[in-house]
Order: C-alpha cells, then sequence, then structure tokens
C-alpha cells in the first residue's frame, strides 16, 4: 500500500483583507506533490494576495497555510521548497542576465546551472547584455527560465504569460511539460486568468473568485463531473431532471444544459442510454459558469446584508 | 506520511537552505562596486592634488591618515536606503525567509563600510608615501614636517597610528551601521513620521528645555533681579555641563546600546513590513 503524501501546498480558512476589500475568505484547498495546477480565477479574484502568503511574503490575518506541512511565514526549511516568480519581472538592479544567474545559484538549494544556461538559450536571450534594455516579453522569459532550473520543489508562476509572443508561450508550456517529466517530484502552480492557454499543461485546477474556492478537482475529474448535455428540449430536461445547473442555452431548437453531475456513474448512464449528446465542459466555459454564479451568490448575500 | 521536502532539509544546511549564501552573492554584486568606485575616486582626487602640488600650482598637506570614517559611514547611509528598499524587495520576491534577508543586510552594509575603510587606508598610505617620496624635489609646496621622514619611517609611522585607531574605528563602523539600518528601515516602513520624528525630537527638545530657560531668563531681566539672574544662568550652565559630562563619559555606552537596541529595532521594522508594496 501506498503511503500517503503531505500536500505541496495546504491552505486551510485563509482570509486575508485590505482595508474594506476582502480579498481572501476563507479559502481551504490542498495541492497534491507532483503535478502541475492552475490557480484560476479573474483579475482581482485574490489570486496574487494568496501567492503572497504562500510564498511568505505577507502574513495571512486568519486561517494558516503549509508548505509540505510547514507553516509558511519566515520558515526556512519551507520556504527553502519554493520558488516564486512573481507577474513582474524584478531584477533587483542587476546588470545582466549572467548575474541574476550567479544570483540564483546561491538562492535556490536545487539549483541547475548548466539546465538554466539551455534555457536562457532556448529563449533565445543574450547573456551578458544589459537586462534594462531587454523588451517585457525579453523579461518574463528570463524569469521563467530561472524558474523552471530553479529545482525548486514547488515553483510558481504568477501571469506567466505577461508579454510573451505566441511562440514563446507555447515553447515556455512544452519546457513546463519537459521540466516535469525530468523531476516527476516537482510541482507547479500556475496561476492566470487565460484559462484556455494553459489548459493542455495542467494537472488540476483550483479556480477563485472574490476569494472564495469556486472548485478544485484533477482535470480528469472536471471532464467526469461537469457536462454539456444537449438534445431534443424535452428529452434534455427529463434526462438531466436533478442534476445542478449551472447554463442554458437553446441553439438551433435543441437544448444545451452546461451542468454538475451528482456522481461519475450519471454520466456513463446517460453515454449509454445515447438519448441525449453529451461532451465534458470546456474549462474556460465552466470557469465563467461558476464565477457568474458566485457573482449572483454574493450579490443575494450583499442585498440581503 | 511521506514527505517530500524531508530529503531537502536533510541533505543541506541552514546556509544553503535560508539562501544566505545565494543573498550575500546579491548584495556583493550590488554593493561593493561602489565602495570601489568610492575609494578609486578618493585614489583620484589624491593623485590630482598630488600633481597639482608637483607642479606647483598648489600646496599639499598631508592631512587624511587615518581611515576615512566620515566618508564610510555616508556610503553604508546612501547604501542602507537601497537595502532597505529595492534590495529587500528582490529578495523577499522569490520567497526567501526574512531572517537571512535581514542578517545578510546588515552584514553586506557592514561589510561595504569595512572594504571602503580599509581602501581608504591603502588610498592614504599610497598618497603618503607619493607625498613623501616627492618632498625632496619640491620641499616649498608640501607642508608638513612628517615629509622629512625616509619614506620607510613614514609608513611604519603611518601604519603603527591606523593599527592604534582601527578596531575603533571597526567597532563604531558596526555600531553606526546598525543605527543606520534602522534608519533607513524605518524610512522604508514609515517616511513621513520617521521625518517627523528625526525633525521633531530635537525641535521638542530645544522647546521644552532652552526655551523656558530663555523665559526665565526675560523675565529676570524684565524685573531686573542681577543676583537672580545670575544663579539661573549659572544653574543652567551647571545642567549642561553635567548633561555634557555624563554623555561623554558613558558615550561608549549610550552608543553601544543604541546600536543593539537599533539592531533589534530593525528587525522587527523589517519583518512587519509589507514588501512588496
Amino acid at each position: 500500500m501506498q503511503k500517503p503524501i503531505i500536500p505541496a501546498l495546504e491552505v486551510e480558512a485563509l482570509s486575508h483583507r485590505f482595508g474594506k476589500t476582502q480579498a481572501l475568505d476563507n479559502l481551504t484547498f490542498a495541492i497534491a506533490p507532483g503535478r502541475i495546477v492552475g490557480l484560476l480565477g479573474r483579475n482581482g479574484a485574490g489570486k496574487s494576495t494568496l501567492l503572497r502568503i504562500v510564498s511568505g511574503q505577507l502574513k495571512a490575518k486568519d486561517g494558516d497555510a503549509w508548505l509540505f506541512g510547514q507553516r509558511i511565514y519566515n520558515n526556512t526549511a519551507a520556504l527553502s521548497s519554493l520558488c516564486m516568480i512573481g507577474d513582474t519581472p524584478d531584477f533587483g538592479k542587476l546588470k545582466n542576465v549572467k548575474q541574476l544567474l550567479s544570483v540564483c545559484d546561491g538562492l535556490f538549494p536545487g539549483w541547475d546551472r548548466e539546465r538554466a544556461i539551455q534555457l536562457i538559450k532556448l529563449f533565445e536571450l543574450p547573456i551578458t547584455r544589459p537586462l534594462k534594455g531587454f523588451s517585457r516579453g525579453m523579461q518574463t522569459a528570463v524569469m521563467l527560465a530561472v524558474g523552471l532550473a530553479s529545482g525548486a520543489l514547488l515553483t510558481i508562476f504568477d501571469e506567466p504569460s505577461l508579454g510573451l509572443d505566441a511562440v514563446m508561450r507555447e515553447r515556455f508550456y512544452d519546457l513546463l511539460l519537459e521540466e516535469k517529466q525530468r523531476h516527476p517530484e516537482r510541482t507547479f502552480i500556475l496561476s492566470t486568468h487565460l484559462i484556455d492557454e494553459v489548459a493542455r499543461t495542467l494537472d488540476g485546477a483550483v479556480m477563485i473568485d472574490k476569494g472564495r474556492l469556486l472548485c478544485q478537482a484533477e482535470l480528469s475529474e472536471f471532464g467526469r463531473i461537469y457536462m454539456s448535455v444537449s438534445g431534443a428540449p424535452e428529452v434534455v430536461r427529463q434526462e438531466t431532471d436533478g442534476m445542478t445547473i449551472l447554463r442554458e442555452e437553446s441553439i438551433a431548437g435543441s437544448l444545451v444544459r452546461h451542468l454538475r453531475l451528482n456522481n461519475a456513474r450519471e454520466g456513463e448512464r446517460l453515454m449509454q442510454e445515447g438519448k441525449v449528446q453529451i461532451a465534458p465542459m470546456n474549462l474556460q466555459r465552466l470557469f465563467v459558469f461558476l464565477a457568474q454564479q458566485n457573482s449572483t451568490e454574493t450579490m443575494a448575500e450583499e442585498v440581503e446584508a | 506520511m511521506e514527505n517530500r521536502l524531508a530529503p531537502l532539509v536533510e541533505n543541506h544546511n541552514w546556509f544553503t537552505l535560508s539562501r544566505f549564501g545565494g543573498c550575500m552573492r546579491f548584495h556583493r554584486i550590488r554593493k561593493y562596486g561602489l565602495a570601489l568606485l568610492l575609494a578609486l575616486l578618493m585614489l583620484i582626487v589624491q593623485a590630482l592634488e598630488l600633481t597639482l602640488a608637483y607642479f606647483g600650482i598648489t600646496e599639499y598637506r598631508l592631512t587624511a591618515q587615518m581611515p576615512d570614517l566620515p566618508f564610510a559611514l555616508a556610503l553604508v547611509f546612501c547604501l542602507a536606503l537601497r537595502t532597505a528598499r529595492q534590495d529587500t524587495t528582490f529578495l523577499l520576491r522569490f520567497g526567501t525567509p526574512r531572517t537571512s534577508v535581514w542578517l545578510s543586510n546588515v552584514l553586506s552594509l557592514l561589510m561595504a563600510g569595512v572594504l571602503y575603510l580599509l581602501l581608504s587606508i591603502v588610498v592614504n598610505v599610497v598618497s603618503g608615501a607619493a607625498a613623501v617620496a616627492l618632498y625632496p624635489q619640491c620641499s616649498d609646496i608640501f607642508v608638513a614636517q612628517r615629509y622629512q621622514l625616509p619614506v620607510g619611517e613614514f609608513l611604519a609611522m603611518l601604519l603603527g597610528d591606523v593599527w592604534e585607531v582601527l578596531p575603533w574605528y571597526l567597532l563604531w563602523l558596526l555600531e553606526y551601521t546598525c543605527i543606520i539600518y534602522l534608519l533607513a528601515c524605518c524610512l522604508r516602513r514609515w517616511k513621513g513620521a520617521t521625518i517627523a520624528v528625526l525633525v521633531g525630537v530635537p525641535a521638542l527638545l530645544i522647546t521644552l528645555i532652552v526655551l523656558p530657560t530663555l523665559q526665565g531668563v526675560a523675565e529676570a531681566v524684565q524685573s531686573s533681579d542681577q543676583g537672580e539672574l545670575m544663579a539661573m544662568l549659572f544653574r543652567f550652565l551647571g545642567w549642561l555641563e553635567k548633561a555634557a559630562d555624563f554623555t561623554a563619559e558613558n558615550w561608549q555606552w549610550i552608543q553601544g546600546g543604541a546600536a543593539f537596541v537599533s539592531l533589534v529595532l530593525s528587525y522587527l521594522v523589517m519583518r512587519g513590513t509589507r514588501q512588496p508594496e
């Protein structure tokens, strides 16, 4: 029997407020090690606040967070496992890539110098040219190379594709998957609002909105639970009765219901009976539906309050 | 339960895990260059002075033989402002523990100060030796008895002087570095309030001590009571003397105590600062 594994990241009842803004609201989830997980949310959903707490830059006001079972804030052991690549490239006024790589060599216990140089070449970055003259895309690429070569057990990329052109983005996602294959023990968190773009690389996703958890699951699980069911309106209504409907649409005389099944067996049943067409829901659409549902609920709560 | 962090923690020491080595490497790249540049600037100024003296344009006075503490402190202050802001933010962004960032900040500031202090000795020794060597050729423009010594004897005397004061200078540099770093951390966290305190506290002292005394003197002058006026003046002078004596006698302890308190406070201030903003 396999030993249970301590999560790479675990947050419990995490809340944080900036003045009147509730950035995080009782957030609880856990991420297993060795996965590529998307932290998905709209702008202002609380992703960056969460990441700042997770990377020890900010102390949570309520709740707690653990990296590999260790409390995070100012904990040397926990933070040694982490590499955080923020959404704004910051080189600490270092002159060139060479200097940055030299500093990173001392910052990350698992730093792979050769891999770093290889990645810099793959991203077509000049190693001795002043960083000041780099375009935004090039600056982002430098930080992505640092994150990939850091060897950190948990590497977080906040909005990794900001400023990158289409070719570089694809190259980054390919390199991420390659890195994951080379080091299966590493965990990656990609925080982004560009869901479709990262979907192909993800093993799982955590969706948050307005500081709350919308849902968390493995990608395969999402495909089994969240479905789009279409067909003759009467049949669709009959077959999906009792399921949680996220959105209903009428397209060319047929009814499409985007819904959450109560269990995976319901999906199997629908498929076997063949009365309706069913398809797993696209991750981005699912996120939009859940976010809209959350907005409606929040507004209702506010009206009540 | 299997914990994938365990091998990492078991196989590395605190130095590696805390990223202290990387922090110090970052500071070395960022800071020591400025100390070298300042020393080079000092050397150029000295060389220029010597050249001008050699060609009879100005006189050359052999004055700066001691380690250059004031400039070292000015350098530490400039670097501390940058360290408390940009450098700390850079290191924390990667998820570096605050303890190692703080420790590396203080140590790197001290080391930059020490480096400049030692370089200033080298510059002074070199320029002093050059002046002594040039003295026989143009003695009318070099103003000091010391030039008449042979170079070897002069250097021995100079190094003897430096050796005597260097431990004290290093101690003062350490103490002032702690105080300056606290100041930089406070300026980073509460800029307005820190400036207000820096200006306000001396102003408050003047208001509470000097102004009532002056008021009393003015009243005594108005009442034309010469005896009372003199007594008041003596009382005030006596009090000032006592305060000055106490400060002079205990200055080392006051400075040391302030440095220790500053060191502790700087950690607390830096630890509680929201970074990056």
